[in-house]
Order: structure tokens, then C-alpha cells, then sequence
């Protein structure tokens, strides 16, 4: 599969060593951009991008709520883009909040790697069906304002 | 006449009095207490009142006394041996400070009395633990001492998680490759090992000194007790079957008694005999004969184990540390019991 077959993804972590064994472990499916900071997140992401793979906490800070932050950012910016929420942490608060600003999954640490990669083909499938559907009712919309 | 020296801690119209026949020991227990400030436990002040007891006008019971804290052998004329038993007979519940090792009576409570004050504070939460337990007053009292360890354990799991995630997701990488392809397997392994171009190599022993570093993070690896080891004994849980899982993990006694140890070491033994080739010497290492079945050593621990096993005969009966249903063979089915020992380990706090 061709790098323009493969969707595009981009994983954000502020462990560098687990963002190269990521890219690694999803690159022969996925095409990966990788970040390790907020402001390297927002630098790279761009529409192409299909998916989003979070880590809730952004560096060592207990309290450091960045991956929220970027989520927030992420929902604004690119509304239809999902975004899974990944934590070592047992932040139970922090993930309610993700999921209440729209996470499609908050996933904890250590990673089953097939699990994961079903998870992500799914839920781009998903966001694809949805971007479709956006797409023909506007169309649609169009169409019928024609007449 | 018979002189013994008294001292009050209050919290919140708890009065805890300390006792002893020495004035200068007494001194010295309060300047523990003193320090104990820097944890802030909620010792609001205490009141330094050295008194003769003979001199006092009525009983501890009837000065509100919640707590007596004394010597074990602090004796009283006409009271016996331990003025803590009169103590006792009148309702007061008494803990006795020791220096010796063996406890003074079935009723008592023993600690060793010359430590530091974070023990001195320890002892003082055990005692009042045990006079007011399922009463408010504990909670307040202790909450700050309980969220501390609770925050020294999720640390402890945060950072024992940080050396094996990449590891982890190396390893079932180069486990989904096997299912599909043997040869792409060997490129993922070799990827992982030694890198793409510009990417950081891995320093010899990477793998092994990840174990060795979770180890000593648990206080494993070290002869004095680290803050974790003393959290343990501090909140009674260092016979707790969670931690005891935690240690038979990450092996408790010498390092190759870790289930994973003989992987470890075997990817180390990779890392070493290529890192200073070029990548395509590397590669060939993969190629030999004998590193023929290499890569399935990490998709199944067995074979590492069994090669082990028959070097250092150690057994390995894990079985009981593993969450239901995970393979003893996996890395990451080992990790997973790992976290999942922890999170309990937290769980059974009394928070």
C-alpha cells in the first residue's frame, strides 16, 4: 500500500522514544505524523489529517492538561476529525472531560497494538461515512434550493 | 520524687500527651515532632509544659487527654513497671516508644523510637489509627499522609510504565510482523534495534537497565530502603499480595528472577553484537543459522524462559501474578499484570 493509500494519522506524545515505536508499529498501515508537543501538534496538523492519537498529559506535570488543550483545539479547528485520547494515568476527570469535548476514545496505557490498529481503521471508517454523509445532505440541500 | 516529663501535641481539641522519665529524650521527641511541621500533618502547635506527674491535680483522662505517647519503660513507684498500664486501666489508649525490637505486651504497639520524623509522625498515625479508628477525626488527621502515598505509588506507576512502553510497542510490533512475514519481522527488529538514519541509537544494556531502573524505582535494586520502600512499611503493605505480585514481576531477589529478564538480555545481546556495523552487517546477524528463531523469541517468551530455565534451573511459577486470562509468555500481557498489580496496590489504601 502506497503512502497515499494509507490514511493519514498524526500521534501526538511527549515521550519520544514511545512517539518512534509508535510511527514504527502503525507505520506499515497508517502514514504517521508524529508530534511531540502542543505547538509541534498544531504546526503539522492540516485537513489531510484523519485521525488524531492524543496523550492526555503533555509532559511530567500531574496536573498538565495540554492533550485537553490540543483536543479542545482539534474540535475547533477540525470539527470532524476524530481524536483518541490515550493516558498512562488513571485520569478518570480528565477523561470524562475528553470525551464530553468530543474524544471518540480514551484508551489506557500499555497499548494492545492490533486492538488499536481495528480501533483506528474503524473510527476513520466511520468519520469517512460521516464526512460523506455531511457532504450529500449538502448537496442535497443545494440541490433542492435549486428547485 | 519520682520526676516524669510531659508534653502536649493538640489538633483540632485532640491532646495527645508524651511522657518520659528523661527529659532530654523528651526534648528530643518533641524536636521530631517539631520538624514533622515540614510535612505538614496538621500539628497545629504543641504545648512544651515539662511537669512533675506528681504534681498533677487530676488525671490525663481528665485533662482530655486523647493519646499517651511513652517511653515503654517509663516506671512510675506504685504503678509498677510502665506507667502506660495505669494509662491503660483508666481508658487512655498509650503507644509506647521503644528502641528495642520485640514488642512490650500482646496490647501495645511497637515502633522503633530514634528515627526520622516522617517515622515519628508514622507512629504517632498508627496509635491514633487505632484509638479513634472508624471515627472522623482519623481522616482528618491522616488524609494528608494517605493522598501522599497514594501520589507515591501512581508516581512509582507512571514511571515504572515509562520504561517499558516503547519496549512493549517494539515488541508486539515485531510480533504482528512475524504473523505476515518472517523477513519483514527481521527488517522491523532490525529497526528497532539500530534505527532508521538519524534516529538515536540505543546504548549497550538498553534493555536490561530499563529492568534494573523499575527495580530500583520500587526500591528493588537498592539495600537502603528508598521513599517507596518506607511508604510500604509505613502504610502496612509491604506483606499486601498487589506489591508482592509488583516484586515477583519485576523479580523480587536477583534481577534474572524477573520473568522477562532472559528477553531483556537477549535483545541486549543483539544490540551489543551489532551496533558498532553497518546496518547490512547488522542485518546479516539476523541471517545466521543460529538467529534464525531469534524473532520469535519476542512474540513467545517460552523459548527465552526455557533456555534460562535450564542455566539457572530458577522456576518460574508466576501464574498467580498474571491477570486472568494473560499468557506468562507475553511481554505484554507481563506488563499489563505489572500496571494492573499497581492500580490495586493504590486501591487497597484506606482512602
Amino acid at each position: 500500500m502506497g503512502n497515499s493509500e494509507r490514511p493519514k494519522i498524526l500521534i501526538v506524545d511527549d515521550v519520544r522514544e514511545y512517539l518512534y515505536s509508535l510511527e514504527n508499529a502503525l507505520g506499515r498501515e497508517f502514514n504517521v505524523l508524529a508530534a511531540a508537543s502542543m505547538d509541534e501538534a498544531k504546526e503539522v496538523m492540516n485537513k489531510e489529517v484523519e485521525l488524531v492519537l492524543l496523550d492526555i498529559r503533555l509532559n511530567e506535570e500531574p496536573q498538565n492538561r495540554d492533550g485537553i488543550f490540543l483536543l479542545e483545539w482539534c474540535k475547533k479547528n477540525y470539527p470532524l476529525k476524530p481524536v483518541v485520547m490515550m493516558s498512562s494515568h488513571r485520569d478518570f476527570d480528565m477523561a470524562v472531560d475528553a470525551l464530553n469535548l468530543g474524544a471518540s476514545y480514551f484508551l489506557r496505557k500499555p497499548i494492545n497494538i492490533p486492538q488499536l490498529k481495528a480501533l483506528l481503521r474503524n473510527i476513520i471508517e466511520q468519520a469517512r461515512l460521516s464526512e460523506e454523509n455531511v457532504r450529500l445532505r449538502k448537496k442535497l440541500s443545494e440541490y433542492e434550493n435549486k428547485d | 520524687m519520682y520526676k516524669v516529663f510531659l508534653s502536649y501535641l493538640t489538633k483540632e481539641g485532640f491532646k495527645v500527651a508524651i511522657l518520659d522519665d528523661d527529659s532530654n529524650d523528651l526534648s528530643k521527641t518533641l524536636e521530631q515532632v517539631e520538624s514533622l511541621k515540614t510535612y505538614d500533618v496538621g500539628i497545629a502547635s504543641h504545648e512544651i509544659n515539662f511537669t512533675e506527674i506528681g504534681e498533677l491535680s487530676e488525671s490525663l483522662e481528665d485533662m482530655g487527654v486523647s493519646l499517651g505517647i511513652l517511653d515503654e519503660n517509663l516506671p512510675l513507684p506504685g504503678f509498677g513497671t510502665a506507667l502506660g498500664g495505669m494509662l491503660v486501666e483508666e481508658g487512655i489508649p498509650v503507644l509506647f516508644l521503644s528502641a528495642g525490637d520485640e514488642p512490650p505486651g500482646e496490647k501495645f504497639w511497637l515502633k522503633w523510637y530514634r528515627k526520622g520524623p516522617k517515622e515519628t509522625y508514622n507512629l504517632i498515625f498508627e496509635g491514633l489509627k487505632k484509638c479513634f479508628e472508624n471515627q472522623s477525626v482519623e481522616e482528618n488527621f491522616f488524609e494528608e499522609t494517605v493522598e501522599k502515598a497514594v501520589a507515591d505509588i501512581s508516581s512509582l506507576k507512571h514511571r515504572i510504565a515509562h520504561c517499558f512502553l516503547s519496549i512493549d510497542v517494539d515488541l508486539q510490533g515485531i510480533s504482528t510482523a512475524e504473523e505476515t512475514n518472517l523477513g519483514e519481522a527481521k527488517e522491523y527488529l532490525a529497526n528497532v534495534l539500530w534505527g532508521n538514519e538519524g534516529e538515536p541509537h540505543k546504548p549497550l544494556g538498553y534493555y536490561v537497565e530499563k529492568l534494573k531502573e523499575a527495580r530500583r524505582l520500587a526500591g528493588l535494586e537498592e539495600e537502603e530502603p528508598n521513599t517507596i520502600q518506607k511508604m510500604l512499611v509505613d502504610q502496612d503493605l509491604l506483606s499486601n499480595e498487589h506489591w508482592i505480585c509488583v516484586k515477583r514481576l519485576l523479580g523480587d531477589g536477583p534481577i534474572y528472577n524477573s520473568s522477562v529478564y532472559p528477553l531483556l538480555a537477549a535483545l541486549d545481546s543483539l544490540l551489543g553484537g551489532g551496533c558498532c556495523k553497518i546496518r547490512e552487517e547488522q542485518l546479516s546477524i539476523l541471517n545466521d543459522d543460529k538467529m534464525e528463531t531469534l524473532v520469535e523469541y519476542f512474540s513467545d517468551l517460552r523459548k527465552c524462559w526455557d533456555e534460562s530455565k535450564t542455566e539457572t534451573e530458577i522456576s518460574w511459577d508466576f501464574d498467580e501474578c498474571f491477570v486472568e486470562g494473560m499468557s506468562k509468555y507475553s511481554f505484554h500481557d507481563w506488563f499489563v499484570s505489572l500496571n494492573e498489580a499497581l492500580d490495586k496496590l493504590r486501591t487497597d489504601l484506606p482512602v
